[in-house]
């Protein structure tokens, strides 16, 4: 591949003394107990071996990548000291000096070329993550060169991800991959005491760790409680300190609890319910643009933000959410116009209205099956579009999903780690992903364009166009981002929710009091 | 006796076979594994990647082959989530359960069984009074509402027990009575029943007129024949309290198999669900035959043949 050298310049990102302004706490270095309920058990203790957000969040304790993301999806310095962005395709990055894993192994630009390596094996399920690499060699003991086969611009946020962590290389190799499964090593703030599978995984504080004041209590326990109401009365009970995934109708019950506050983020999971028209949409009146776009304007989305989620939702302009990059702030969501959708109905030919099936799962998400029925509601109600609602379990409507078979218009989400909209896109809108039904060329020309340059200012650009295109010819019912909620215990000192359900902070930046 | 219990375990290892091939075949009508493994942005080459590492692309006659050769060996494969031996996961939660199971069968008998006999031989009493309402809610309270309730009122409201876990004896207080509610209910009423009709059988007019107590007739003749349709219901309800423990595991996050077996169905893990398929039918096929050995114990004119 012949690299062009265009003078993007040498943006180096040197953020030496941003980690002085972490330990403003008052507390003093690894004190107590912060236990936190999870709403699921996790599989694996390897980060490259599960895309589930639960297994990331809990891996964080004792596995590092050489990035970061903060609160707000920047890019911030971890075992990587800084970093170069060389030219489109070319990234170098400095590695922090004199770090040890916990087992005593030096992390250096050997363990960093092994770790990436490994995490591209075709049997691990992250390896998607490291897709866009082509080439991954050390310099020197301290710097790595990473180039891929085409602009990637998530590819930076990409390696502050849990699969990107690096691991020890003689350790690693002696454990194989079961080993690694049960009791992998790291860098981390924290060291693995016990995973006891379905009930906890305890850690406690690495006292070499590099960072000062960090971590902030001396243990760090994980319990795993799937259902809700339980994971709830465990946080009133002072069992857990965190709970988190607390259904709205359940936080009435924590509001007025001396002992507790509520936590929130509007959530990166973007709702929507798609149309298809590459296989069951074809030949029905979803094929007509204008029968999409009335669809979308004879429904009172607000309020129905307002019956099925207490409000606590914000509805979204197009496919890209509000709390993500390139969301156009500019242009307001599709509005509630039942007259002109009628219009709309008319001009196709469908004054009376028609027959057309939706899918729904139940108990995917919250409230999914009631944000269904009262969609289907205001289309029969309001333009006489007759919907055979499908109500579905949820594995047996993805597997439907990804083969294409689910009707016409069906209801889902779409999460995103990296409140960047790339990914997002490219899973559910482009033809070569299972997840899509519906394919237009102009969409998946912008998506693509998008995702293919590392200039974020022209990205912005694209996203607006896009999201505009979008509007004009709805691939979508466009609905909501809903917003999380998570109860805290007031000993909890410096935890907030994220947009998209990452806990990488706690174990840097949260502490209890006793 | 010997020629008995060799006919009934080889009964047993074909019914094991039966299991095994089923949940072969069935699970893997659920769909592919793979779509429930990847990240959504993986594209279909990633797909078709990932299944030829995994082995998932080879005709289903191979995989069953490699299957059967494995599990006559007793292993099962490693677990597609877990990645380490499928086996080695039951064994780690197995313990988890039959504790579980075992103490709500204890509770539910060493409840159930005093008082319906109280109640058989003080009719229209306080008594009688308890065991026909416990026996009615048992049976008609859904265990999931019941867990709840318990949850609310002994950790929430009075701080007596931990929620979720397993943590020692006060952790399993919960879940063993919630486990134990259904056959308590079906064991209270049965054991009402069959006492009130064997106290009016001759040899119980005898022996009080031999001027016998009244534990003495309760508890040492009644009791032993009144027993046998109790065993029946206990050892048949054996199997009843492993699938109930799926959902009271996910109300007391209880680390038990159940919960295992439920995560791997949704995951699509298959060597975990037939690892489970097989030892749990195991143990179902174990409970019943020391149910059916005794019932010689119990009656000595019962004969294996």
């Amino acid at each position: 591949m012949k690299r062009s050298l265009v003078g993007i310049g040498v943006a180096v990102a040197l953020m030496l003394g941003w980690w002085g302004s972490l330990g403003g706490e008052g507390l003093a270095a690894s004190r107590g107990t912060l236990t936190i309920g999870l709403p699921a058990d996790i599989n694996t203790l390897d980060p490259t071996m599960s895309p589930e957000v639960n297994t990331e969040n809990v891996t964080f304790s004792m596995m590092e990548p050489l990035l970061y993301l903060d609160a707000e999806g920047t890019i911030r310095p971890r075992l990587a000291e800084s970093w170069q962005v060389v030219d489109k395709a070319t990234y170098i990055f400095h590695l922090r000096r004199g770090v040890k894993f916990t087992n005593g192994e030096p992390v250096n630009g050997k363990a960093v070329e092994f770790s990436w390596h490994r995490s591209q094996e075709s049997h691990r399920t992250n390896r998607v993550a490291f897709g866009s690499i082509s080439r991954i060699e050390h310099i020197d003991d301290y710097t790595i060169r990473v180039i891929t086969d085409k602009p990637d611009p998530v590819f930076l946020k990409r390696m502050a991800a849990a699969s990107a962590s690096v691991f020890p290389p003689k350790y690693t190799a002696e454990q194989k991959d079961e080993g690694v499964s049960l009791r992998p090593v790291g860098t981390g703030p924290f060291m693995l005491s016990e995973w006891v599978k379905g009930d906890h995984a305890t850690f406690k504080a690495n006292p070499n760790y590099y960072l000062p004041n960090v971590p902030k209590v001396q243990t760090l326990v994980w319990r795993f409680i799937p259902e809700s109401q339980s994971r709830v009365a465990a946080l009133q009970t002072g069992q857990v300190d965190i709970a988190i995934r607390i259904p709205p109708q359940q936080t009435a019950a924590l509001r007025n609890d001396p002992n507790l506050r509520l936590s929130n983020a509007l959530s990166t999971r973007t709702y929507y319910i798609m149309f298809n028209n590459m296989t069951t949409g074809r030949g029905t009146p979803v094929m007509d643009a204008r029968v999409r776009l009335a669809m979308n304007l004879g429904v009172d989305f607000q309020a129905i933000i307002k019956s099925v989620y207490n409000g606590e939702a914000q509805r979204v302009n197009s496919i890209i959410g509000n709390v993500q990059f390139g969301h156009d702030t500019t242009l307001p969501p599709l509005p509630y116009d039942p007259v002109r959708a009628k219009q709309l109905l008319a001009e196709a030919g469908y004054a009376q209205g028609f027959k057309v099936g939706m899918a729904c799962p139940s108990g995917a998400y919250a409230n999914d099956k009631e944000a269904c029925e009262a969609i289907a509601g205001y289309l029969g109600q309001r333009l006489g579009i007759q919907v055979d609602l499908q109500v579905m379990e949820p594995n047996r409507f993805w597997d439907l999903e990804a083969k294409r078979q689910l009707p016409p218009l069906f209801f889902d989400g779409v999460g995103d780690r990296y409140q960047d909209p790339d990914q997002q896109l490219k899973g559910i809108m482009l033809p070569d992903s299972k997840w899509t039904s519906f394919d237009k060329p102009e969409f998946n020309d912008l998506i693509v364009a998008g995702g293919s340059t590392v200039d974020q200012a022209e990205r912005r650009r694209v996203y607006a166009r896009l999201a505009r295109a979008m509007q004009a010819d709805p691939p979508a019912l466009f609905l909501w981002q809903v917003r999380n909620f998570e109860g805290v215990r007031k000993r909890v000192q410096g935890y907030a929710t994220r947009p998209n359900e990452s806990m990488s902070h706690v174990p840097f930046d949260v502490g209890v009091s006793e | 006796m010997g020629a008995y219990l060799l006919a009934r375990l080889g009964q047993s290892a074909v019914a094991v076979a039966c299991v095994l091939v089923l949940t072969f075949f069935m699970v893997r009508l659920t769909g592919d594994p793979a779509v429930v493994m990847l990240p959504q942005e993986a594209t279909a080459a990633d797909v078709a990647t990932f299944r030829s590492a995994m082995g998932f692309d080879r005709p289903l006659l191979v995989q069953f082959g490699e299957f059967l050769r494995q599990a006559a060996a007793g292993d099962f494969g490693k677990s597609l989530q877990y990645r380490i031996s499928a086996r080695s996961l039951i064994v780690e939660r197995l313990p988890a359960t039959m504790e579980l199971a075992i103490a709500s069968l204890a509770f539910a008998v060493a409840v159930a069984v005093p008082l319906g006999i109280l109640a058989a031989t003080s009719p229209a009493s306080a008594w009688d009074w308890l065991a026909q309402t416990l026996a009615l809610l048992g049976q008609a309270l859904p265990a999931y509402w019941v867990g709840l309730i318990l949850i609310i009122v002994l950790s929430v409201q009075l701080h007596l027990l931990p929620v979720a876990g397993r943590s020692g004896w006060p952790s399993l207080i919960m879940p063993m009575v919630t486990l134990a509610m259904g056959l308590l209910g079906r064991l209270t009423q049965l054991s009402r029943s069959v006492m009130l009709e064997v106290l009016r059988q001759d040899y119980i007019r005898t022996a009080r007129s031999k001027g016998l107590g009244g534990p003495a007739i309760n508890y040492r003749h009644a009791l032993k024949n009144a027993a046998i349709p109790l065993l029946t219901v206990v050892g048949v309800n054996f199997g009843y309290l492993l699938g109930g423990a799926v959902l009271i595991e996910s109300v007391f996050a209880w680390p038990g198999i159940g919960r295992l077996a439920a995560l791997a169905v949704f995951q699509r893990d298959f060597p975990l669900v037939q690892a489970v398929a097989f030892f749990s039918s195991i143990v179902v096929l174990a409970v019943n035959l020391v149910t059916d050995l005794l019932y010689g114990v119990l009656n000595p004119l019962v004969r294996y043949r």
